[in-house]
């Protein structure tokens, strides 16, 4: 009976550790996860799980106790009844009394959940797999009820459940197979539960291995559908929130601009005007990309590798260091060549826009990365400055027909200019080809008629311009324009029809992408080259500052571009104005104005510091002058003159008393006196650096390096905006590297470190030598030398393996060491003297059987350790 | 002072009495070879006060064993040992070994005519080819160490040794003991057959077998004997050493594989034989290594086990785990010995 009752209180434990506890964790997740969705559970999951684990707790060691389960049942369905009969009833404040009742009824479900799985844990056979298939279905509501839908996500929730559910099910029926609980059985049971898990887990991370390319693709083709049922836009979101141009788009059944509210992208400041008074701002298309790919079949504008006369200035600004400059020269040289040209420069405050994006107006080849004024530093992400060769004809303003006088007067002269071009002959043969094709199939063939009928009147290219872009400016008998704008213009009525075709001939109504892609086939159709451009259109909406531009998510655009001989790539937009577009969704913010431009900036190491003049002797290794920028193999000896300088580290301000020697640093000088220098291009660098006046007024100075004077180069990327994934993969995976390997290492050192343990505690080197300690160091010794005890005696150990192998005298030891450990006797002087010098022997002629690597290796061996721990008894021949 | 005098008295009589020990099981060793640790047991035996059975396939030495050992001890004159051998055959009556009543003539009385069994040892050859009849009475004999006939119980002599020996009992024409019966020996044990080159030696000197068995000498006397059994009683056992005997015993006990488990009785008659064993090995002290070698012999004729795997195996695991537990039992402090770990 007394045998019953601790057996019964063991199977208490062992359910209440193994089953219910885990189950309770499993549950409390679910619970947290499920609060988020139904606002009835009122977010308090905490409580919630209490209520479960106080009914899973009772039950199980109420129905461990043999108690029935109806009579148990029936007695805790009544005595909850009553208590909501009772709360029901209270008159005395209704209100209070509802809300009792709605937390007594979640409360009396859980406990009644739980009550229902200690019984099932306790009693029925099979329960754990039901409750495994429920935490399993709860885990699909979760994840059906989030909105974003990734791979890693989806793998995250069911990894742990498919875990949770084996473990449920394998301890569940472990625990039941086991009828008496003994120390060993139950260490065996948990070294499998163990060896099981790990082997899961192995094997989960394996497949996860491999198969990691085979999920990516699967999470990308379900990012690919996501983007086409809801966000059908010209912008697409990186994992960190920021965004990016997409290098392809497609007419799409609706325009997925986003939300109501768009968010800011970045914020420009273009220095271009109508005339030279500088008055009148002409804002200018920001490009990201050229789509001169078309795939007929999917009608979807790609982005081409390879173009004839590649005038895309590709740079990634986050990659360029600060102050320097990346600059195209082959660009700039070609366009340069056209006339009515001039260098515009445009500064990008980023926003939400991904670092590495590069937007410029046509035609850009310069970025310089620009510090940010540490008031901005929280708004703006990154900046930089960029250079593009401006025609004068270019203009944001250029088709739409505007009321303003001196728009119109303007429009017109352009006009005349370009009406001076007749035909484009002299265009190299590949370049105008490969402008000027098109698809061949039906709806190419009907626009071309159109096209000619549009202009049939026209004779010079800027004439069929014009007209083409009246066509889609024309108002029907009602003065009702025919085409519209619309974020959803629809799919046309048969299936797979061409949806710009759609578009030109039934619907007329469409967005950019539509009236683009249109437009562009049209100029080609009459011979025009012309492609087709995404970026950002400008929005004239500031008044209070001048050339400052704000450019949100619903300013991603697509228009046309068209080639003049003598005059290059000029902007030209049919898309209809649409009135949401002109107006500002929230006020523009104050724009981080920054006067000083940095005439000189040089990039190097502090040699020696002069506090009292504060002078700076300076190693310079690399320096930018008016932009132009100079790399100095052996670094130059500059001084420095800090006594106006601004000392940064990240955004903190730093005392000139605070640099040290070797810090590295990046001095800047606004100073007036620097613009006047004006290397040529082919001034040699050396007489370049003649030309700054020593010691240069320097008026920041920025140092990336921390108070011990090191370098932290990651830290100051992350500050720069710059190469934030690096930053932050490299350490986590050396970490983890590291922890492996010292648990690696641990494991493979810790039979070594119990050899050692046994061996200190046997006190080999004094008089009394502990015998039992002598006796298991011999024993651990011997096991790791693959001499195990197995199913022997000891003494059969000592005679039959151990003394055989190493002509020892175990078997004498042993003898003693039995003598002391079970009779009454005490050990002799000569016994102990026999026992002192035995390890000492039993060493030695070890040691001349093994070589030492031999013995290394041995004891290296983990599992031999866990055989001198774990015995199988029960396995006899 | 007088406490070391009488150690080194203790020891020399303990030497004394291992010596004795040695020159029988030397003795017998002339005659029967390579089977000491048999020997051992049955020697075990007899100090245990105990009976002892042997089992085998015909010619594996059993009765020649028996012999062997019978005369190392007792001679057949009236003043030594007296030493009986019983061939047992289907027919044989009680009778036969009580001795029975019979008229005495000039007495005008019946007086009691005592049989074989009143002797010190005796050699009951071939046990199970007697009936049940012979066999319980012999056991009852064995167990009470008194013969009651009538109103009259006589009582057997101090020193009384039983050797049996059957032949397995698949072989025709026998009556195989029950598993209460088999309960009262000690041990029952089987004379393997021996190794290649025992036998080899065996064959090459098959004429010296009998001439040894001639020459074997009295090497112990009955006092000696007595003297032996009780210095087998003061052997030391450790607790450890009895709790793992409880152990194994009630393993037996809550192992689904054992139809009959082991009784309070086989535990006391372990305990005996472990202690008898220890002196037999030159020991004061009962190690691991007896019980393991004496746990098969002494336990398993005893245990009705549920199918042949389990025959085979459920003893020797529960040995094998007490084993286990003894070799890792901790010693913690040097005063207390030992502590379970």
């Amino acid at each position: 009976m007394k045998t019953d009752k601790k057996n019964i209180l063991t199977k208490i434990l062992l359910h209440l550790t193994f089953l219910c506890i885990p189950a309770v964790a499993a549950i409390a997740i679910a619970l947290q996860g499920l609060n988020e969705y139904y606002a009835v559970l009122d977010n308090q999951w905490f409580v919630q799980t209490c209520f479960f684990l106080a009914g899973i707790f009772i039950a199980c060691i109420l129905f461990n106790l043999r108690l029935r389960f109806l009579p148990a049942t029936i007695i805790l369905i009544i005595i909850l009844a009553i208590i909501r009969a009772i709360i029901s009833n209270m008159e005395l404040f209704e209100f209070n009394a509802f809300f009792f009742l709605v937390k007594f009824q979640i409360f009396s479900a859980l406990f009644a959940a739980g009550w229902i799985c200690g019984w099932g844990f306790a009693r029925l056979k099979n329960f754990s797999i039901i409750f495994a298939a429920i935490i399993a279905v709860v885990a699909i509501f979760i994840t059906v009820s989030k909105s974003e839908f990734s791979f890693a996500g989806i793998l995250k929730i069911f990894l742990p459940i498919i875990l949770f559910a084996f473990y449920i099910v394998y301890t569940s029926l472990a625990i039941r197979n086991v009828t008496a609980f003994s120390r060993g059985r139950f260490f065996i049971f948990l070294r499998n539960l163990l060896g099981i898990i790990l082997l899961f887990l192995l094997i989960m991370f394996m497949v996860g291995l491999l198969m990691k390319s085979a999920f990516t693709e699967i999470e990308k083709t379900w990012d690919n559908k996501n983007q086409k049922n809801e966000f059908d836009g010209l912008l697409e979101r990186n994992s960190d929130s920021t965004y990016k141009m997409k290098d392809r788009m497609r007419p799409n059944p609706t325009f997925g601009k986003g939300k109501d509210n768009p968010e800011p992208m970045f914020v420009a400041y273009i220095n271009n005007y109508l005339d030279d008074e500088q008055e009148i701002p002409n804002p200018l298309y920001f490009v990201s990309h050229y789509l001169t790919n078309f795939d007929s079949f999917t009608e979807t504008f790609e982005k081409d590798s390879i173009i004839p006369y590649n005038d895309l200035f590709q740079t990634v600004p986050s990659e360029i260091d600060l102050y320097f400059s990346q600059t195209d020269t082959a660009i700039m040289n070609i366009a340069l060549k056209d006339t009515l040209t001039k260098i515009v420069d445009a500064d990008v405050y980023n926003i939400n826009m991904s670092p590495e994006e590069f937007v410029a107006p046509v035609t850009s080849f310069f970025c310089q990365p620009i510090a940010i004024e540490n008031d901005y530093k929280t708004q703006f992400k990154s900046a930089y400055r960029a250079k593009s060769v401006v025609s004068d004809l270019n203009s944001a303003y250029f088709v739409y027909p505007s009321r303003d006088e001196l728009l119109q007067m303007y429009q017109q002269q352009r006009y005349d200019m370009l009406a001076a071009v007749e035909n484009f002959d002299g265009l190299p043969e590949i370049f105008y080809s490969y402008y000027t094709s098109l698809p061949d199939n039906d709806f190419i063939d009907s626009l071309k008629n159109l096209t000619q009928k549009i202009t049939a009147y026209a004779e010079t290219p800027v004439e069929k311009i014009i007209a083409v872009r009246n066509h889609f400016f024309a108002v029907d008998e009602f003065g009702e324009p025919v085409f519209k704008y619309t974020e959803n213009p629809g799919i046309p009525g048969i299936p797979g029809a061409s949806k710009l075709a759609h578009f030109l001939f039934e619907s007329h109504k469409g967005y950019c992408a539509h009236f683009a892609g249109v437009t562009l086939f049209m100029l080609r159709a009459c011979g025009i080259p012309a492609r087709l451009t995404v970026g950002f259109a400008t929005v004239d909406r500031s008044d209070k500052n001048k050339g400052w531009y704000w450019f949100y998510e619903d300013q991603a655009h697509a228009w046309v571009q068209i080639y003049f001989p003598k005059f290059g790539w000029l902007d030209f937009d049919t898309t209809i104005g649409n009135d949401d577009m002109e107006e500002s969704p929230q006020p523009d913010g104050t724009p981080p104005i920054q006067i000083n431009k940095a005439n000189f900036a040089g990039a190097g190491k502090i040699m020696a510091l002069d506090t009292v003049n504060k002078l700076i002797d300076f190693a310079l290794e690399k320096m930018t002058v008016n932009d132009n920028e100079y790399i100095f193999e052996i670094p130059k000896q500059i001084v420095l003159d800090m006594t106006a300088a601004k000392i940064l580290r990240d955004t903190a301000n730093l005392k000139f008393s605070e640099l040290s020697e070797n810090n590295s640093g990046l001095s800047l000088s606004f100073d007036e006196t620097l613009k006047n220098i004006k290397p040529l291009p082919n001034t040699p660098k050396n007489e370049v650096f003649e030309m700054i006046p020593k010691p240069v007024k320097i008026d920041e100075f920025r140092t990336d390096a921390d108070k011990d004077g090191k370098t932290e180069k990651e830290k100051s990327n992350i500050d720069n905006g710059l190469q934030k994934k690096d930053a932050k993969k490299i350490p986590i995976f050396v970490i983890y590297i590291i922890i492996f390997v010292t648990i690696l290492i641990f494991i493979m050192l810790l039979p070594y470190i119990i050899f050692k343990y046994y061996k200190y505690k046997a006190k080999l080197k004094g008089k009394n030598v502990n015998i039992f300690y002598v006796y298991k160091t011999s024993m651990f010794l011997l096991n790791q030398l693959r001499c195990e005890r197995k199913n022997l005696t000891p003494l059969q150990f000592a005679s039959v393996i151990a003394d055989k192998k190493y002509e020892t005298e175990f078997e004498k030891f042993m003898m003693i060491f039995l003598q002391f450990k079970y009779s009454d006797m005490e050990i002799t002087s000569d016994e102990k003297e026999f026992v002192n010098g035995f390890y000492c022997s039993l060493k030695n002629k070890i040691c001349k059987k093994h070589s030492k690597i031999e013995l290394i290796k041995r004891f290296l061996n983990i599992k031999q350790t866990l055989k001198f721990y774990i015995n199988n008894y029960g396995t006899t021949k | 002072m007088e406490q070391q005098n009488e150690t080194i008295e203790q020891n020399s009589k303990q030497s004394q009495m291992t010596g004795k020990i040695k020159l029988l099981i030397d003795n017998i060793e002339t005659v029967i070879k390579g089977k000491r640790n048999k020997i051992e047991m049955i020697v075990s035996v007899l100090l245990a006060r105990g009976h002892v059975l042997l089992e085998d396939n015909p010619g594996t030495g059993k009765t020649l064993l028996a012999r062997t050992l019978s005369q190392s001890i007792s001679t057949n004159n009236t003043k030594g040992l007296q030493f009986k051998r019983i061939q047992f055959t289907p027919d044989l009556l009680p009778m036969d070994l009580i001795g029975s009543h019979i008229f005495d003539d000039t007495k005008k009385d019946f007086i009691f005519k005592k049989g074989p069994l009143f002797c010190n040892v005796m050699l009951a050859d071939e046990i199970n080819r007697a009936s049940p009849k012979v066999q319980s009475a012999l056991l009852e004999s064995m167990a009470e160490s008194q013969i009651s006939i009538g109103d009259l119980t006589y009582k057997l002599q101090d020193l009384f040794f039983v050797i049996a020996t059957q032949n397995p009992v698949e072989i025709e024409g026998t009556y195989p003991l029950p598993e209460a019966q088999l309960d009262r020996f000690f041990m029952k044990l089987s004379l393997d057959y021996v190794d290649d080159e025992t036998e080899a030696d065996i064959y090459r000197n098959y004429l010296k077998i009998d001439e040894n068995l001639h020459a074997v000498k009295q090497v112990l006397n009955l006092k000696d004997i007595l003297e032996l059994q009780s210095e087998t009683d003061k052997i030391y056992v450790h607790d450890e050493i009895v709790a793992s005997v409880r152990n194994i015993v009630t393993g037996t006990r809550s192992d689904t594989n054992i139809l009959l488990p082991c009784s309070t009785r086989s535990g006391i008659i372990f305990i005996k034989c472990l202690k008898a064993f220890a002196i037999v090995n030159d020991r004061t002290f009962v190690i691991e290594d007896d019980i393991k070698t004496l746990a098969h012999p002494v336990l398993h004729h005893r245990i009705i086990f549920k199918n042949n795997d389990a025959r085979k195996k459920a003893l020797n695991s529960l040995v094998d785990k007490e084993i286990t537990r003894l070799a890792k039992l901790r010693i913690n402090n040097e005063n207390e010995r030992l502590e379970v770990e």
